[in-house]
């Protein structure tokens, strides 16, 4: 097991409820990958205003998107948004200038919405396991990211819009239906007068084939 | 006993796209979490299909409400 899955599974990472600090959450060093060398389509130097404006949202979009895979009430993520920003505005001066700014928000995010859900969990007298942690810390980009993520990392709003849109009329409706609606397989099944397991099927294909353009489109960029 | 538990690449790596859409029991999440944190190659394609998901949605659905962005930074200068 690799040094930076190590330390995802470490407990010590995650901070008590409101006690959790930017401040500690600090990019691991991994074989192979130096965040100073990281491509990125926005800039990783700069005030915290600066980056975070234009950052914000990808950042909102995180907070979204955690609070759906947690089961979060949605209407939470302004106080989650609030929250992470005071964290990461208190302690912008442990985010290293140059470094991977976009994941450093992340983890933060990620560790407000895990500390706000725990507590949840706490109440409800839920077994919350390391694995948990590890789900997690797991989509922060703190893994050595591969060329693929990394694409996807890169490729600009339009053109990922414009690559949705091409998708086959079933392939998007479908995959637009469970993604982006975040309706249950047996929902969309019903809206596309379809069977579930062709639901998931078209959402699989969907999303294959938004992976084989991506791909397609960064290799045409290299060849140019 | 629950006969669809085995957790071996094939299973986990199927299951990882209804994972990160939320559809999965929690006994079948800690499955695949669990195989992921020790299988490289399912670990990346779960951070591939988180990352790819998180993009679609915001390059197509999720904008945030406007002037948001500039509410918070007022909250964070206004109080310190």
């Amino acid at each position: 097991m690799s040094d930076d899955i190590l330390l995802d599974l470490d407990d010590s990472l995650i901070r008590e409820g409101m006690a959790a600090n930017a401040d500690e959450i600090q990019i691991p060093a991994t074989t192979g990958w130096n965040p100073d060398t990281i491509e990125t389509d926005y800039r990783n130097r700069g005030s915290f205003d600066e980056i975070y404006t234009e950052l914000f949202p990808r950042i909102y979009n995180h907070v979204t998107f955690e609070i759906s895979r947690l089961g979060m009430k949605a209407d939470l993520a302004g106080e989650v948004l609030q929250i992470a920003s005071r964290k990461a505005h208190d302690n912008w001066d442990s985010y290293t200038q140059g470094t991977y700014a976009l994941a450093w928000f992340k983890k933060i995010v990620t560790n407000t919405c895990f500390n706000l859900r725990r507590q949840e969990w706490t109440r409800d007298n839920r077994l919350v396991s390391t694995n948990d942690l590890a789900l997690l810390l797991d989509n922060a980009g703190f893994r050595t990211p591969s060329a693929e993520k990394m694409a996807i990392e890169r490729i600009r709003e339009e053109e990922l819009r414009a690559m949705f849109d091409l998708l086959p009329d079933p392939f998007r409706a479908a995959t637009k239906a469970v993604v982006l609606d975040g309706m249950r397989t047996d929902e969309a099944a019903e809206l596309l007068s379809i069977p579930a397991a062709t639901v998931l099927t078209r959402v699989h294909r969907g999303r294959a084939r938004l992976r084989s353009m991506i791909t397609e489109q960064r290799e045409k960029e290299r060849e140019i | 006993m629950d006969t669809n538990r085995d957790c071996g690449c094939a299973s986990a790596f199927g299951r990882i796209e209804a994972l990160v859409d939320g559809h999965l029991r929690t006994t079948e999440t800690v499955d695949v979490i669990d195989h992921c944190a020790s299988c490289e190659s399912c670990a990346q394609e779960l951070d591939i299909v988180s990352t790819l998901t998180e993009r679609v949605k915001t390059a197509c659905f999720n904008a945030p409400p406007a002037g948001m962005c500039d509410e918070i930074l007022n909250s964070l200068k206004s109080n310190p």
